[in-house]
């Protein structure tokens, strides 16, 4: 519990969604994985994530969408984060991402895309395998 | 490593978040990276709010900020939330309620967990307090964790210490 490098995870909702239940979930799935979650809360722009994930010295920023918007807002939380030097912020997705939006998804920076039925050791998995400097 | 404390004198942000880890995971160069900020301290006025769980510590830190922001004073915010006993891990949700806050860029929020320290704040919470203020922030609050009788820590880092109490 001491002195310790903790991974620190950023979840967000960007846009007008309002659907958590995957979010929060998520949030408390992390958090017994031993990792340091900030959960932003509903009705984030971009700006906001990319100044939370700035303040905070995030290691993963975690974004669910299920409204249809990932397309815009995820590409736009990367391109805010590598604006601000944060290139070794790892993005995650998740929510209802038809399939054929991932590969463009991950073409414009997004690691991985976690949809619906998701094990959730797998995407802890993921993350600790995947976040810089670990 | 002196460049990180030069870039946080400089106003740098991303400077600032970085310090804090390495602070806040008690690395072995933290006492020499203190060292080199403190003669840079002692101007901001330290303010802290403490209470029972779910009295409206955030929201109040939210409210304050935004009145001081209106004063054109700048603002950081320290959110110390518990870490669980059992994982190590730990929810912090304080800035879901600090959301007329977080969308301005002269306030800087960091939310912290506690890391098996006892009193409503962590080992290191007095020692970012230092770090915003050496950075230049008129204001350092810092929200404790919800507590119940005798977490009381936050009057020793605190020039003022709101209590928030639920109504009844």
């Amino acid at each position: 519990m001491t002195a310790k490098k903790r991974i620190k995870v950023i979840m967000a909702k960007p846009g007008l969604d309002g659907h958590d239940r995957g979010a929060k979930l998520l949030a408390r799935v992390f958090a017994e994985a031993g990792m340091e979650v900030v959960y932003t809360g509903l009705r984030q722009t971009p700006e906001m994530i990319v100044e939370a994930a700035l303040q905070e010295d995030a290691d993963v920023v975690g974004l669910s969408s299920l409204s249809g918007v990932h397309n815009y807002f995820f590409p736009r939380v990367v391109e805010l984060l590598k604006e601000k030097g944060l290139h070794d912020v790892l993005v995650v997705g998740g929510g209802i991402i038809p399939d054929e939006d991932i590969a463009g998804l991950k073409k414009a920076g997004v690691a991985a895309v976690f949809g619906p039925g998701t094990r959730t050791d797998e995407i802890i998995k993921f993350i600790k395998d995947n976040i810089s400097g670990s | 490593m002196d460049d990180l404390v030069a870039e946080v004198l400089q106003g740098s942000v991303r400077a600032m978040a970085r310090l804090i880890t390495l602070i806040e995971n008690e690395d072995s160069r933290a006492l020499y990276l203190m060292a080199a900020l403190y003669p840079h301290t002692g101007n901001a006025y330290v303010l802290g709010i403490t209470g029972s769980p779910g009295t409206g510590k955030s929201t109040l830190t939210d409210k304050i900020t935004s009145v001081l922001r209106d004063r054109e004073q700048t603002v950081g915010v320290i959110a110390v939330d518990p870490s669980s006993p059992f994982t190590g891990g730990a929810l912090l949700g304080d800035r879901i309620r600090m959301q007329r806050s977080s969308g301005d860029a002269e306030v800087f929020i960091r939310s912290m967990a506690t890391r098996g320290n006892l009193g409503g704040l962590a080992r290191t919470t007095a020692d970012i307090v230092k770090i915003m203020d050496a950075f230049g922030k008129d204001w350092v609050i810092v929200e404790t964790v919800g507590v119940g009788q005798d977490e009381v820590e936050i009057a020793k880092t605190a020039d003022t210490t709101i209590v928030v109490l639920a109504p009844g």
